[in-house]
């Protein structure tokens, strides 16, 4: 316990040592519990914060190092729990922007080389009533109080687009998405999409 | 003066993000607003 009341004193020379003794088994321990070497660093720098902070309280039932490396442990298997639960929206985000993933499915147009209406939207396809926009426009109107503002559907109303042969009234399929620009509004494009194509499958299971 | 080709849904689909922040050309946004009209 040479190292103990250096520390409770708050020792910069001991606690250079000790970090410079212990860092890399600490940093080998933190990345055995976390997805990265960068949260594995994480933990071993919150661990030596804990340990000057909780000094005082060490009641000497361990060695120093048992005890650091307990709250090691801890740390790090805390934080890699949360990190694994946790997708960066960032790193989806670059995903999208990295592809050339369509907006909408190449399937919901007609080919390229068609003799007629090439690349434009195939006719809706027979699927019974109600559609998954309609579904979920008619749920919504039933639990909002009469005369609430009714959101537009999303999506294209060019004439070939399925919701004009529906008869749904032109104007209400496309709205700005607020203030978005550039790459984020193309991701927020494509979400939409995603989301749509989502809703459709999970309402067709349903019917 | 040639006609401006048609857009087909397939090419409007992906621009409608840049046609709402007024990022098209004048040449796409007529063509983009002609497919609407139609």
């Amino acid at each position: 316990m040479q190292h103990l009341e250096p520390l409770r004193d708050w020792d910069e020379k001991t606690f250079i040592d000790l970090v410079r003794a212990w860092h890399r088994p600490m940093l080998h321990v933190a990345m055995a519990h976390t997805p990265s070497r960068a949260v594995a660093e994480e933990v071993v720098q919150e661990t030596w914060l804990a340990v000057l902070e909780g000094i005082d309280r060490f009641e000497q039932r361990s060695s120093l190092k048992t005890w650091v490396f307990r709250i090691l442990m801890n740390q790090a298997i805390t934080k890699g729990v949360r990190e694994r639960r946790t997708v960066p929206f960032s790193s989806l985000a670059s995903a999208e922007a990295s592809g050339d993933e369509p907006s909408v499915d190449p399937d919901r147009f007609i080919p390229g080389n068609a003799e007629r209406a090439a690349n434009h939207w195939k006719p809706a396809p027979l699927r019974p009533a109600p559609w998954p926009e309609e579904a979920v426009a008619s749920r919504r109107d039933a639990s909002a109080p009469a005369g609430g503002n009714r959101p537009v559907a999303a999506g294209s109303t060019c004439r070939h687009h399925p919701s004009r042969r529906r008869g749904l009234a032109r104007g209400r399929g496309l709205r700005a998405p607020g203030r978005v620009g550039g790459q984020s509004a193309r991701l927020v494009a494509r979400a939409r999409s995603k989301v749509r194509t989502s809703l459709a499958s999970h309402l067709e299971v349903q019917q | 003066m040639s006609a401006l080709p048609e857009m087909p849904c397939r090419e409007l689909v992906e621009i409608i993000p840049e046609y709402l922040e007024g990022g098209l050309s004048a040449g796409d946004r007529l063509r983009f607003e002609a497919h609407l009209g139609d």
